[in-house]
C-alpha cells in the first residue's frame, strides 16, 4: 500500500462478517478496501467455528438475519458455485429435561410465527430422524433447511468473491487509528499507511471494541475463548447437527465428529488455549446423548475468541456518535450463519437505506448507554 | 503423470496441495494443512509432514525451511472419547 490511498467505504476485519460485508459494497458499485490484521481472512472465530448454518435454536430478535442468510448461503453455492462443502441435512435442538421440552415447544411457536418451518418432535419422529439419540433425549427442534458448511473455505470464498466485484483486500494491515472531522470517520491509518474513507465497517469481532475506541466510544461486548475437537473417523452415525446437553455434535462429510460448546464461561479473555476439563467434558456430554461416540477418539482440539454481548444476540447496528461508520459483531458464539445477512444489512445502511431485514432486535439501543459488560456478565451456559 | 499421495491418513495429492496454493490463496503449511486436510488424520501429520513441505515449497518456489510446520493440536495422539468421559466423571466427583 502506498502512503495514502483513498476508498469509498474500508471494512475493518476480514472475518466472515467484513468479507460479506465488502461483498455486497462492491456489488453495489462501491470502491471498498477492507483491511485485515492477519495474513488472510477468516483466521480468527470465522475460521474456528463448527461452520454451522442454521436459524434453530436462536432468539428470535436474529431469527430474520439467520433467514436472510441463509438464502444468501443458497445463492453462493447455487448460483456462484462455492466449493465450500455446504449441506442442508437438518439442525436439531435436543430436549433432556421436562423443563427443556417445554421451553422448546414454546420456542417452535415462536419461531414458526416469524416464518420459520422449525417442528417439535418426539418418540417414534425423534427416532425415525436421529435413531442414535440416546433415551437421555427426550425430544427436539427440527429446522430441515438448516445445514453446515467449512467455514474456511466459505469466508475464502466470499472474500474472492468481493475482490472479483474489484474490492480491494489489504491483508497483514492492522488499524492502529481513525481519523474524525466534524462528527465523521475521514481516515482509516493502517501500519502501512492512511486510507482515507468516506465511511468505516466496523467487523473487528472481539476486537470490534478497540476500534470503538479509537473514536472515543465504546461497544458493549468481551472477548471469551471457546473450544472444539474432533474425533477419528467413524461409520455414520448422525446426519444432522444436533446441540443439547450444553455440547454440540456434527457429522463431516469425511466421517469425524465435531463435539464443541461454549464453555468454559468463566474464562474470558483473547486466549486460544484448549483446556482438559473442556474436552473431557465434551466426551461425557456428547456420549450422555450421543452413546456410539465411545466407538471413536477425540482426534484434536483447538479454541477460537468470541465476542459475547450482554444478552448474547447479535449487534448490528450504526455506530452511535458517528456518522458514517455500522458495526456487527457481539455474535456470542453463532455469527457464522449470520455473516452474509450482516454483510448485506452493513452495506445497506452505509449507503443510507433502510436494511431489508427487520434487525430491530439487534440494535444497541436495546442496552442502557454506558452499560458495562462486565457488570452483567454471567458465568453460565447459554441456551442452546 | 499420476498425482503423488502427500499424505495417506487423508488421502491428500500434491494435485490438491497445488489446488490449495493456486485456487485458495494458501501461502502457509497450515493454511494448506486447513485446507486440503493433509496432517489431519490419524497421525496428525507426523508421516507426511516432510513431505508436505517440500511440495509446497516447491510450489511456492521458497526454500522448505522457510515454512513453519503447522500447529500441533490437543490431545497429540488420539485418545478414546470412552476413556476421556470416565476421566470427567472422577473429576466431578472429586
Amino acid at each position: 500500500m502506498s502512503s495514502v490511498r483513498n476508498h469509498d467505504v474500508v471494512v475493518i476485519g476480514g472475518g466472515i462478517m467484513g468479507c460479506s460485508a465488502a461483498y455486497f459494497l462492491a456489488r453495489d458499485g462501491l470502491d471498498v478496501a477492507l483491511v485485515e490484521r492477519a495474513v488472510q481472512v477468516g483466521t480468527e472465530a470465522s475460521g474456528r467455528n463448527a461452520g454451522g448454518i442454521r436459524q434453530n435454536a436462536r432468539h428470535p430478535a436474529e431469527v430474520p438475519l439467520a433467514m436472510a442468510s441463509v438464502k444468501w448461503w443458497e445463492f453462493f453455492r447455487d448460483e456462484l458455485r462455492g466449493a465450500f462443502h455446504y449441506e442442508q441435512h437438518g439442525n436439531l435442538s435436543l430436549a433432556c429435561t421436562e423443563e427443556e421440552v417445554r421451553g422448546l415447544q414454546q420456542t417452535a411457536v415462536r419461531l414458526r410465527s416469524i416464518g420459520l418451518d422449525v417442528r417439535h418432535v418426539q418418540g417414534a419422529d425423534l427416532k425415525e430422524l436421529c435413531p442414535n439419540l440416546s433415551e437421555m433425549v427426550l425430544a427436539a427442534n427440527y429446522c430441515p433447511t438448516d445445514g453446515q458448511s467449512n467455514p474456511i473455505l466459505a469466508t475464502r470464498f466470499i472474500a474472492r468473491c468481493a475482490r472479483d466485484l474489484g474490492a480491494t483486500i489489504y491483508l497483514d494491515t492492522p488499524v492502529v487509528g481513525l481519523a474524525m472531522h466534524g462528527g465523521q470517520v475521514t481516515a482509516v491509518e493502517t501500519a502501512h499507511g492512511v486510507i482515507g474513507t468516506d465511511a468505516v465497517v466496523n467487523t473487528a469481532g472481539p476486537w470490534a471494541n478497540e476500534i470503538a475506541v479509537m473514536i472515543g466510544s465504546r461497544l458493549p461486548i468481551l472477548a471469551r475463548p471457546t473450544q472444539v475437537a474432533v474425533t477419528l473417523p467413524m461409520p455414520p452415525v448422525l446426519r444432522q447437527f444436533i446441540s443439547g446437553n450444553t455440547v454440540y455434535i456434527r457429522p463431516t462429510r469425511t466421517g469425524n465428529l465435531l463435539v464443541g460448546g461454549g464453555g468454559p464461561w468463566d474464562v474470558l479473555g483473547f486466549t486460544r488455549e484448549n483446556t482438559y476439563s473442556s474436552i473431557r467434558r465434551f466426551a461425557a456430554r456428547g456420549m450422555q446423548i450421543l452413546p456410539a461416540l465411545s466407538g471413536t477418539s477425540m482426534l484434536r482440539a483447538w479454541a477460537g475468541i468470541l465476542a459475547v454481548s450482554p444478552d448474547r444476540v447479535t449487534i448490528v447496528d450504526r455506530m452511535p456518535g458517528v456518522e458514517n461508520m455500522v458495526v456487527a459483531t457481539g455474535c456470542s458464539g453463532h455469527g457464522f450463519c449470520l455473516g452474509p445477512g450482516a454483510g448485506q444489512t452493513l452495506a445497506e445502511m452505509v449507503q443510507g437505506r433502510a436494511p431489508s431485514t427487520d434487525i430491530e432486535g439487534l440494535r444497541l439501543s436495546r442496552f442502557p448507554p454506558g452499560l458495562d459488560i462486565n457488570a452483567v456478565y454471567k458465568t453460565e451456559p447459554e441456551p442452546m | 503423470m499420476c498425482a503423488v499421495t502427500v499424505c495417506r491418513c487423508e488421502l491428500v495429492t500434491d494435485e490438491d496441495v497445488a489446488r490449495a496454493i493456486d485456487d485458495w490463496d494458501a501461502r502457509t503449511l497450515n493454511e494448506v494443512k486447513l485446507i486440503t486436510r493433509a496432517g489431519k488424520g490419524a497421525c496428525q501429520g507426523r508421516c507426511c509432514f516432510s513431505l508436505l513441505r517440500a511440495f509446497v515449497a516447491r510450489r511456492l518456489e521458497i526454500e522448505p525451511a522457510t515454512l513453519q510446520a503447522p500447529r500441533l493440536r490437543l490431545p497429540v495422539r488420539p485418545v478414546p472419547m470412552a476413556l476421556l468421559a470416565v476421566l470427567a466423571e472422577r473429576r466431578e466427583h472429586e
